[in-house]
């Protein structure tokens, strides 16, 4: 028995005996002194908002129970309507924001924007007016809490979080078809219901009173200094003249804190650098807080598409790195042969897949493709082709951020051309880099394939799987080096090195629209020295099935063969299910053009081969397959 | 002055008599810190509440003094010193217990207290902040229990208590199956209530609402703040 007998919070003795034993009396005192949320009157000194006496003569028709809160803008009450006998929530707004004579107008056409607008994430407006002296908003009465406080109970998980933002997009969506721009997203205008539903609350209300101060400068007034930590850049320099994206904007902040329990202020990090989070999530939160409202999403639903992407390959918190393998062939090497195993075994699954299907006697609709044997405009052979076909088989669960690094000494180790592999330390700085000019190679031909691993994992596995591969795609892939011993599970990547990037992103648009993709989007950017050309595309849906079983095949092989329970884990982490795309950079650097082509889900059947028994079909076919083609 | 005792009407009185039932071990302490036997103790504690109960007045109240525990304690000091220059013998309230009393249970709750060398006040000022927060969450359990959460609150009841046993939010969440932002919301508003109630109960013993924070930290440093 060594129950605590003091607070974990505060260090006060508990109490020791009766019905309150084991409870901190310091504690629950406290809680009735210290008040985070008591109504208090933010910004400049402002006149205390009415208490509910004060306005009862001004509402008979309103019971008003109690001060909810009070802000910049105005005073929030709950309130009984007699009528309807249903609780409302009571907006008074501040008697210094009414002073302009203009301002009623304006409130008024305001007002009737805001009753129009009937979304379930937005606090309805159900009536306003003047009351008095007052102007006034009767509004949903929502049963929850602000995401302020929500947040002062600790911080969301980040699945969580990412449930809570697509809800925010889908109402902001809504919001901004309607042509009503919130200005002012922030945590206290989040709530969140007893159920968990978000409804934001005081859309356009910012408007009313920005446009109504006239010279009075915005932190003066009815904003609070940490409402500009929520606005958009725009929105501070020209606030008579934003548009939805100041909205977005500053849900970004909102993202940004939620995700990390802090603002994005200065030369903030990107999220995933403070907390455990996919770091696919950075790349959505940054564009959401980009400067220029034209390089930011555009609309809210395109941020939750995004979103949802990530959440939905999320399965845990990120926890473990990236989990790559794929390999690479070097100049000059048998690229068709490492094409012909790849076609192999997709033939193999398909016809596993037929062969299940007549089984099943379902009527199925065959998508058969052409395949392989027909070069492409390019020049492509079956051997480029089944290579990608290969990677796609191969390329594990890439994580899309994840830098590899070129350049450097060949060390002369790798035999002519052949792949080298590179291990990356945990900066994923590389040790080692690959053999050959790339400058050098031609065609698409040429396509280098090359381990990448980054760190984690056993040094032997690799090796074998290394060997494995070799024999299985009659490549010389070079001696195979000594391996550290990594602390994690290895990653790989697959980089392709053609002479011309265009023609490359042809090439690759035309295999993966041939083999695995039907769509394909395009995106050119220009960063510092690097042209940069991504394309990414999304698999047919057909085969989606089929990706996810191998996948799953791959998970079960992983925690047996590899790891160990957090083997286990991080692959589940890193399985990006549902998540259809993939992408393609072709960059240029001084020594010439590379490509990079991530996807972020393939199958498994490449490391199925890694001479692990126990596999059921249709892996233990492919296995053997491997098998045989090695001796 | 106090809320319960400024009014004769029988339900002001009736209040008062279950303010000083929730009260009354605070006082049955300080009279044994103050040397009294257990017998006698529980004798002069009866016998002030049958006087003052009967009373149900303000008479020699303060009004400076608008705090509800420092008048009874007041009341309390001068109804052991009067007693003492009495027959005690024939002063037992008519046999009738005013309050119900459990003197077994106060008795082995007061030789629970420290030993430590509390004065009769301190250990009165201990003991009431004690029992408000007592009452609080006995209160606002049963307000749970009544509409039907009271599965809730045995579950966020450590968020207010500091017990740190039912895991994290996250964890309680889906014990009871609810997301995170909705035990988040709901563990919020328990904090709220509670505060709402423990502002009420504190209120309910002084005169005036302002007098509040001024009670709740006095108690707060009874409690060795």
């Amino acid at each position: 028995m060594t129950e605590p007998t003091t607070c974990t919070k505060c260090g006060a003795v508990l109490i020791a005996s009766g019905p309150m034993a084991g409870r901190c009396p310091r504690c629950l005192l406290s809680f009735g002194i210290d008040d985070p949320e008591r109504v208090v009157t933010r910004g400049h000194a402002a006149s205390p908002p009415p208490t509910p006496e004060e306005l009862r003569e001004h509402f008979p028709e309103l019971e008003i129970l109690e001060l909810l809160g009070a802000g910049g803008m105005g005073a929030v009450y709950r309130a009984k309507q007699r009528s309807l006998d249903r609780t409302v929530a009571l907006k008074v707004l501040r008697g210094e924001i009414a002073d302009d004579p203009a301002f009623e107008e304006r409130f008024h056409r305001e007002a009737r924007a805001l009753a129009r607008l009937n979304h379930p994430g937005i606090v309805s407006v159900f009536d306003s007016g003047s009351a008095g002296p007052y102007f006034y908003l009767l509004m949903e009465h929502v049963d929850g809490a602000n995401l302020r406080s929500v947040l002062r109970s600790g911080e969301l998980a980040s699945d969580e979080v990412l449930r809570l933002v697509a809800q925010i997009c889908d109402a902001l969506q809504y919001a901004h078809r309607e042509g009503v721009v919130h200005r002012d997203i922030k945590p206290e205008n989040i709530l969140v219901t007893t159920e968990g539903i978000v409804k934001i609350a005081d859309f356009g209300l910012a408007k009313l009173v920005v446009s109504g101060i006239g010279d009075v400068s915005l932190t003066e007034t009815a904003h609070t200094v940490g409402t500009l930590h929520y606005m958009a850049p725009e929105q501070i320099e020209k606030p008579g003249s934003v548009d939805h994206r100041a909205d977005l904007y500053s849900l970004g902040v909102v993202f940004y804190e939620l995700l990390t329990g802090e603002l994005p202020l200065g030369r903030f990090m990107p999220p995933s650098e403070k907390v455990q989070i996919d770091v696919r999530l950075d790349e959505v939160v940054l564009k959401t807080l980009a400067k220029e409202p034209e390089r930011r999403y555009q609309a809210a639903d395109d941020i939750k598409t995004d979103v949802h992407r990530i959440s939905t390959a999320e399965k845990t918190k990120g926890r473990c790195g990236p989990f790559r393998f794929g390999v690479v062939a070097g100049k000059g090497e048998d690229v068709a042969g490492v094409g012909n195993a790849a076609m192999e075994m997709i033939e193999e699954l398909e016809k596993e897949e037929r062969e299940e299907a007549r089984a099943h006697g379902a009527r199925r609709t065959e998508h058969r493709r052409e395949r392989g044997r027909r070069p492409s405009a390019a020049g492509l052979g079956c051997g480029a082709l089944g290579c990608l076909g290969l990677v796609v088989l191969g390329v594990l669960f890439v994580t899309p951020l994840t830098i590899v690094s070129y350049g450097g000494d060949a060390e002369g180790e790798g035999s002519s051309g052949g792949g080298v592999m590179v291990p990356l330390n945990s900066a994923h700085r590389p040790i080692d880099v690959p053999a050959g000019d790339l400058a050098e190679l031609p065609t698409f031909q040429d396509v280098r394939l090359r381990w990448v691993v980054l760190p984690e994992e056993d040094a032997a596995q690799l090796t074998r799987l290394r060997a494995d591969w070799a024999r299985a795609s009659s490549l010389d892939l070079g001696p195979v080096r000594e391996w550290p011993r990594l602390a994690e599970p290895f990653a790989a990547t697959l980089e392709l090195d053609p002479a011309e990037a265009l023609e490359a992103d042809a090439i690759l648009e035309s295999t993966f629209r041939e083999y695995f993709f039907h769509e394909r989007r395009h995106a050119v950017r220009q960063s510092g020295q690097r042209d940069s050309v991504r394309v990414r595309v999304a698999a047919f849906p057909e085969r989606r099935d089929l990706i996810q079983k191998a996948h799953l095949e791959m998970v079960r092989l992983a925690g047996q063969k590899w790891e160990l329970e957090r083997g286990r884990e991080v692959l589940e982490a890193a399985m990006p299910f549902g998540d259809e795309e993939a992408s393609v950079s072709v960059d240029r650097t001084e020594t010439g053009y590379f490509t990079r082509l991530e996807l972020e889900h393939s199958t498994t059947t490449v490391t199925s081969a890694v001479g692990v028994d126990g596999l059921e079909p249709p892996y233990s076919r492919l296995f053997d397959w491997f098998r045989e083609s090695e001796e | 002055m106090v809320q319960a005792g400024s009014s004769r009407a029988p339900e002001a009185r009736a209040a008062l008599a279950e303010l000083c039932e929730a009260y009354w071990y605070p006082l049955y302490a300080f009279v044994r810190r103050r040397g009294e036997d257990r017998e006698r103790a529980a004798d002069l504690t009866q016998g002030f509440f049958a006087q003052f109960i009967e009373r149900n007045s303000v008479e020699g109240a303060d009004p400076e003094k608008g705090r509800f525990r420092a008048y009874l304690l007041g009341a309390l000091k001068h109804f052991v010193s009067s007693e003492r220059s009495r027959d005690r013998a024939a002063k037992r309230g008519g046999g009738v217990a005013p309050l119900p009393m459990d003197f077994g249970a106060a008795d082995a709750k007061y030789t629970a207290e420290p030993e430590s060398g509390e004065t009769p006040e301190s250990l009165f000022e201990r003991a009431w902040a004690l029992a408000l927060l007592e009452r609080v969450l006995a209160h606002l359990g049963t307000e749970y229990r009544d509409t039907g959460r009271g599965e809730l609150f045995e579950a966020l009841e450590g968020e207010l208590t500091g017990r740190s046993d039912g895991g994290t939010l996250r964890e309680i969440g889906a014990q009871l199956g609810m997301r995170e932002s909705a035990i988040k919301v709901a563990a919020h508003r328990l904090r709220r209530r509670y505060r709402q109630r423990l502002r009420d109960e504190v209120a309910q013993t002084v005169e005036d609402p302002a007098e509040v924070d001024g009670e709740l930290q006095a108690l707060f440093r009874a409690l060795g703040g």
